[in-house]
């Protein structure tokens, strides 16, 4: 029997969240009833090794084209499933997932959850029955080449990690080299570790004094101009990481002071002063992110531990110190420093004398022979950003992808951020950033790119070219070819659908989104599978 | 009752699985459309669901000027409201349908639009249009 047409239902035996807590089998059992439906399996943990050997089997078995997998919400494991299809020779966007964890088993009593699931299941069903193969191309990346553009701690970090993974790496500095804050001073000697190999490494190029200006291609085919003084010259690269450290030292001078003074200071270079404060702030507004108030937090401790008796404020707006940093906070109270939480950024009475507004005790001055703030130091990763054609958010710096799931991740494809280089952040985030961008440019220099997928598809017969797609497109993709008809590439296709929707001649379609599937998943689930 | 949610994949979606993993009550009645960009939805989707018989239609779209396709949910902006005037010409009501604008991490604001929902359809009543059971 040819399996076209024919679908495959695997049910993960811990959709419920754990196993028994959703009646999987009553799910099998009302699967196999479905029109179309062959093989049905419920499997152990699809996504554990053993599960995506079963899984991986059933898809090369050749019983079934086209596949729906009950479990759990899409974020975890939908592109792991649909690489799997492709490695085993399925369209990967024949492989439909149906959420019955999230939207169904963790939010409704187990009845109505089995309900609810039901539909779910067969909102999915319906779904494949009308999905058509989608065009899929598979695309390496041209260039084996990460050019980090930045020369703090997080670039320094990044490169040295990419180059352990074999990636040529080649870095562009208005500066000289790389320079470490002092408020690493700590780290120091780990840095000039990692330098002196990189000086010695033949995959690593530093373009000293030298600007972009100019960026073309693609992922995996990026050139990059970049001018030094008169000169100018092009390097090609895959992927762009963008960890400009904030330049310390430039920012505004006189009352209150750059933190970075602070640092110098503790770490040796003038002399200490009598009592300190430190506002804890970042960005234009008077406020503070947890980045900003450890940083400040750290340098008040620090002085606090070389002059046990003099007195350290920190002032913030907000007093955030998340997860480890919450014992950190509790021992520089320990240590006597002093925290206020002001609603009004602190003025300035006199050359010793602050005032500020506390959130309980209220109107308060305060003495103290130095203050510093933590405030983003003059610096402008906007210009960078705009060479790069990235989306600049409303305080200065790029924006992520998805703050929360893709945050190293820009809007342009290949151009990775570490966000935490934009503000002088402690060592912890820099780290985890410098890290999270290596693993993420080194899948994409060393992996494959699926292009293609959910784009759409033109109907030519009935497009009269009336350029609402051009016109309505946020990428640019539609053009009017030759044939006077218009045409969407899928390598620039991203997806949206929105041209979809506003065709007044209904010739554009969505795959894997078509108006026939959207209908037909709400019928399923306003009417009940049967019908 | 049915409620049909769509769902943009960069705001509704992880709003609805991040209610999800914190277990964050709302109606059963409640179904979800997954769609890669809220500008992706046609007045014919919504009004379609309507004809089937649902009983309210919700999108969950990302914040203004924060749609990940640029002006996605400003163009579903317009199919909601031209799917309203269309429910209040047929004497369907145009509250059962209305657009929410959330982001990803606000778990709240996707349960709050789907108990809004419910709510309405509660003082409206059901879709005359919708099967007899």
């Amino acid at each position: 029997m040819s399996a076209r047409g024919r679908m495959g239902v695997v049910i993960c035996a811990w959709a419920g969240g754990s196993p028994g807590k959703l009646g999987v089998h009553s799910l099998a059992e009302q699967a196999r009833t479905l029109d179309q439906v062959g093989p049905v399996e419920i499997i152990d943990r699809i996504c554990s090794p053993v599960g995506q050997e079963k899984l991986g089997a059933l898809f090369r078995s050749g019983e079934a084209d086209r596949f729906v997998i009950v479990a759990c919400s899409a974020f975890s494991k939908e592109t792991l499933f649909r690489e799997l299809a492709r490695a085993s020779g399925i369209n990967p966007y024949m492989v439909e997932l149906a959420d019955v964890r999230e939207q169904s088993a963790y939010v409704h009593d187990p009845q109505k959850a089995l309900e609810k699931a039901h539909l779910i299941m067969e909102m999915a069903v319906a779904r494949s029955r009308l999905a058509q193969e989608a065009p899929v191309q598979v695309r390496q990346s041209r260039s084996k080449r990460a050019l980090i553009i930045g020369d703090g701690a997080c670039a320094l970090i990044a490169a040295k990690h990419l180059r352990e993974q074999g990636i040529e790496v080649a870095l562009v500095t208005e500066g000289s080299g790389f320079r470490i804050p002092d408020r690493l001073a700590k780290q120091r000697e780990a840095f000039e570790r990692d330098i002196d190999l990189l000086s010695h490494d033949p995959g690593f190029v530093i373009h000293a004094q030298s600007r972009v200006i100019h960026l073309a291609g693609r992922l995996g085919d990026f050139s990059m101009s970049m001018s030094s003084g008169q000169s100018t010259q092009v390097v090609t690269c895959g992927a762009i990481v963008l960890a400009c450290e904030a330049l310390e030292g430039d920012s505004q001078t006189g009352p209150p002071g750059d933190v970075s003074e602070l640092e110098s200071v503790l770490a040796g270079k003038g002399v200490l002063p009598e009592s300190i404060v430190v506002l804890a702030e970042a960005g234009q507004e008077w406020g503070a992110d947890a980045g900003a108030f450890v940083r400040g937090m750290r340098a008040a401790m620090n002085f606090k531990m070389k002059r046990p008796k003099a007195k350290a404020y920190v002032i913030s707006r907000d007093i955030v110190s998340p997860g480890k940093w919450e014992s950190e906070q509790r021992m520089a109270q320990d240590l006597g420093i002093i925290f206020f939480r002001s609603n009004e950024r602190p003025k300035m009475v006199d050359a010793k004398h602050w005032a500020l507004k506390d959130q309980t005790l209220g109107d308060i001055v305060i003495e103290a022979e130095a203050a510093y703030t933590t405030r983003h130091p003059k610096y402008d990763p906007e210009g960078i950003a705009r060479v790069l054609g990235v989306p600049v958010g409303p305080d200065g710096t790029p924006v992520t992808l998805e703050p929360r799931l893709r945050p190293e991740e820009t809007m342009r494809r290949g151009i990775f951020l570490c966000s935490s280089s934009f503000e002088p952040s402690p060592m912890e985030t820099i780290f985890t950033d410098a890290l999270s961008v290596t693993s993420r440019v080194a899948e994409a220099l060393l992996g494959h790119e699926l292009l293609g997928g959910v784009v759409t598809r033109v109907d030519q017969e009935k497009c009269s070219a009336c350029l609402t797609c051009v016109r309505s497109c946020p990428y640019s993709a539609p053009f009017i070819g030759d044939k006077g008809k218009a045409e969407i590439p899928i390598e620039d296709c991203q997806g949206c659908g929105i041209c979809v929707s506003l065709c007044p001649s209904k010739a554009i379609d969505l795959y894997h989104y078509g108006d026939s599937q959207i209908g037909a998943s709400v019928r399923v689930a306003v009417r009940g599978g049967a019908q | 009752m049915k409620v049909i949610g769509f769902i943009c994949e960069h705001a509704g979606l992880p709003a609805a699985v991040l209610a999800g993993e914190r277990g964050m009550q709302y109606s059963p009645d409640v179904l979800l459309v997954r769609l890669p960009c809220s500008g992706r939805v046609d007045v014919v989707h919504l009004l379609r669901a309507f004809r089937d018989g649902a009983d309210a239609v919700f999108l969950a779209a990302c914040l203004e000027k924060n749609c990940h396709h640029l002006y996605g949910n400003l163009e579903a902006r317009k199919r909601v409201e031209q799917a309203k005037r269309i429910l209040d010409d047929l004497g369907l009501d145009g509250r059962r349908v209305e657009l929410f604008n959330l982001a990803s991490n606000q778990a709240f604001k996707f349960r709050d639009a789907a108990e809004e929902m419910v709510r309405r359809v509660e003082q409206i009543g059901p879709n005359p249009l919708g099967v007899k059971k």
